[in-house]
């Protein structure tokens, strides 16, 4: 006999919350992201703070532009974590490496040659630019060990018998730019090297990356998520400045940079903390918020088929433990284990209500079957053409979500303990 | 709600059963091995609470006693989170991920952390193999049907898989090639192929560098470390832990497996697995039976 576990095992069901769910169907993905964003536009009216909402799916990645763009034409501006890890990408180290350049007095050939490692270019490159990894390394060859000043340095580029114009483009914009920068400063010349990175850089990296395209895609994430990080630094450093927490300083940026690039979500330091959380819903673990709205509850999205290259027939075998197979490890990426995990975890971390959303039909027409972890909760069904009212001018709420959300007339303070 | 499972404890497994809708007979639970080894570790125990019983474990010392293997990063935030907001005073614990732990014991044993290598760093490696190998690389071009320089993701996805299921243990390639080698037809042969063309990748790729091939690598190599010194090991680096805790894990690896193996053969820890909703009861049925194995940690290679 073999074992069963989710869909396989009609009766199951997904912990014992009490928290009422509503699910909400729509036509396509994008609609999905367009309604799930009217929840929370829907929730901010009612006097929900933003960090009381979390949205996740499945895999973030598939419905992240679409996230995005809905959340922003709501006015609500979006933070996606996802499992980039960001301090290792050239966009970071780009950014950093220019404040820690702009902020030391003497700095090694290494520091000053770094973010141009990292991808800097000037504005309008020629086809010379970025400079290769090749011509930066025979320069920090020849040059002195010891830390100098960039102007010095400058100097001692002029010395160098290849006249290499390159190098002094760079040194001249480096030498220019604020040594105690505003916040707007800051942002800005941080904001306009991953532009022109963006611009000029990821194209090389695509042209030159293997059909796989990994490093391109790793990079682009990077440049977005990276611009996300250097907005946020930009409005912690101007509340630091503000409250005279710290003097202008790029070592200041650099930190914030720092601690937001490697950032996990978890209670918000301000109580006006303006991000939406988008997160994946494998972090949705042992966290507890008031509102959560998931997304692409869609059969064949949540759960999700993993390609595994091992035989089904060979998965239960392991699963069941029996015979040859008793000590070989099971993977959760089987029998859809993993997913259930997951949307079990996103039902006990909303403790005033779950939002669903689910696409009935591919953006070709196909068809496509409601998510069988939805018959494994209790939860309340809106029909299509009354979720829909969501996306109205004069938006219009379902009755079932109506009983789920805050009342429109109080405006609910929620207490604040940090 | 917090079950823990002692022993061959029938009516506490039933029950998490039963809530698939599954009556089971109790002698299929644990079906008899060929050598009739099952060992179910009175130390071991499983939680489905809220993180109740762990975080009930904090108190004011000196030293941790508690140390919290949570692999996903979001998790161990959020673990300290609820320290935090529940007033609960952290140093009793010790809060990070397997390869962490293991790494630390390996640098107490040679003197220097472990190189290891990332999926990014492999990739790159994985296609220089291919290039060189016609062999390997032939065998993955059955599997895949691509050229598979074109598809050096699938091979990694390959080695990973088959890396999480045996940890490379003879005993587990054995019972893997097994099962393949019993099956007539297509299923068999791509068992047996998958099998062979990642073990010998893996072979290659050792050859390509000299750092650890992956994180599981490094926990196997503490494990056989901790065993090596008969626990002597793990006194000397974590000697005021009296529980390990795993926590937010859906899949619970052969190399992992067996590293807590190690710690329940050699010394004096308990072990308890906080299980999720589904995957939990594939945990709870097949980590004591996996703990049955024979020298946990080791690997069909020869030993660096």
């Amino acid at each position: 006999m073999t074992e069963r576990y989710g869909r396989q095992s009609p009766g199951s069901t997904i912990g014992d919350s009490d928290t009422p769910i509503v699910e909400l169907p729509t036509s396509t993905l994008t609609n999905e992201a367009r309604i799930a964003m009217a929840v929370v536009a829907e929730l901010r009216e009612r006097g929900v703070p933003i960090r009381d909402i979390i949205v996740t799916a499945r895999d973030v990645e598939q419905y992240e532009s679409v996230l995005v763009r809905a959340a922003i034409r709501y006015g609500i501006t979006p933070t996606v974590w996802t499992q980039l890890p960001l301090a290792d990408t050239d966009p970071y180290v780009l950014c950093r490496d220019l404040c820690l350049l702009f902020d030391a007095d003497d700095v090694t050939i290494e520091a000053v040659l770094r973010p141009l490692e990292a991808g800097w270019v000037p504005m309008s490159p020629s086809t010379a630019w970025p400079i290769d990894s090749a011509t930066l390394r025979r320069v920090a060859h020849h040059a002195p060990e010891q830390s100098m000043s960039v102007q010095e340095w400058c100097e001692w580029f002029t010395t160098l018998t290849v006249a290499e114009e390159r190098f002094e483009t760079y040194l001249d914009w480096v030498v220019e730019q604020p040594t105690s920068p505003t916040a707007t400063e800051g942002c800005q010349i941080l904001v306009d090297a991953l532009d022109r990175y963006n611009d000029w850089v990821l194209p090389q990296v695509k042209k030159r990356d293997d059909p796989a395209l990994l490093e391109t895609e790793r990079k682009a994430r990077a440049v977005v998520r990276m611009s996300e990080v250097v907005e946020r630094a930009e409005g912690k450093y101007a509340e630091w400045l503000a409250e005279n927490r710290t003097e202008q300083s790029w070592e200041t940026i650099a930190q914030m940079c720092e601690s937001f690039a490697t950032q996990r979500p978890g209670r918000r330091e301000h109580a006006n903390a303006t991000a939406l959380d988008i997160i994946e819903a494998n972090d949705a673990w042992g966290r507890q918020v008031p509102y959560v709205i998931a997304v692409g509850l869609t059969d064949g999205v949540w759960p999700q088929e993993t390609d595994s290259l091992v035989p089904v027939e060979f998965q239960e075998r392991i699963l069941s433990g029996r015979g040859a197979c008793q000590y070989l490890a099971p993977r959760a990426a089987w029998a859809e284990l993993r997913d259930y995990d997951q949307f079990a975890d996103v039902v006990a971390a909303a403790t005033q209500g779950l939002i669903v959303t689910r696409h009935t039909r591919t953006y070709d027409g196909i068809e496509q079957p409601r998510s069988p972890l939805l018959s494994s909760v209790d939860v309340e069904r809106v029909p299509q053409s009354a979720a829909a009212g969501l996306l109205r001018t004069d938006r219009q709420i379902p009755d079932a979500l109506a009983r789920l959300l805050p009342d429109r007339e109080t405006a609910t303070t929620t207490e604040v303990t940090e | 709600m917090t079950e823990e499972a002692k022993g061959l404890s029938n009516s506490s497994v039933q029950t998490s059963l039963t809530k698939f809708g599954h009556d089971k007979q109790s002698e299929s639970l644990f079906p008899s091995n060929e050598e009739g080894r099952l060992q179910v570790d009175s130390r071991l125990s499983f939680h489905d609470d809220d993180l109740s019983s762990l975080l009930e474990r904090s108190g004011h010392a000196v030293a941790p006693t508690e140390l919290v293997l949570a692999p996903v990063d979001l998790h161990r935030r959020v673990i300290k989170h609820r320290l935090t907001d529940e007033n609960r005073p952290r140093d009793s614990f010790c809060l990070c991920k397997p390869v962490d732990v293991a790494a630390e014991l390996l640098e107490a044993k040679t003197g220097n952390q472990p190189g290891t290598t990332d999926r990014i760093d492999r990739l790159p490696l994985l296609e220089d193999v291919l290039r060189q190998h016609t062999e390997v690389a032939g065998r993955f071009q059955l599997l895949f049907g691509a050229s598979p320089a074109d598809s050096v993701k699938l091979v990694e996805q390959a080695r990973t898989e088959v890396e999480s299921i045996t940890g490379y243990h003879p005993e587990r390639i054995d019972g893997f090639r097994n099962w393949c080698q019993k099956r007539d037809g297509p299923l068999g042969a791509d068992g047996f192929d998958l099998l062979t063309a990642t073990v010998e990748i893996e072979r290659q790729l050792r050859r390509q560098t000299d750092r650890v091939t992956s994180k599981e690598a490094v926990v196997r190599w503490a494990c056989r470390e901790v065993l090596g010194s008969d626990g002597g090991l793990w006194q000397q680096e974590f000697p005021t832990i009296d529980r390990v805790w795993l926590c937010g894990a859906s899949t619970v690896s052969a190399s992992l497996a067996d590293f807590l193996n190690g710690l329940l053969s050699t010394t004096d820890v308990d072990v308890h697995i906080y299980v999720r909703n589904t995957s939990g009861a594939v945990i709870r049925q097949r980590l004591p039976q996996m703990l049955g194995i024979e020298a946990p940690g080791s690997e069909v290679f020869d030993v660096r």
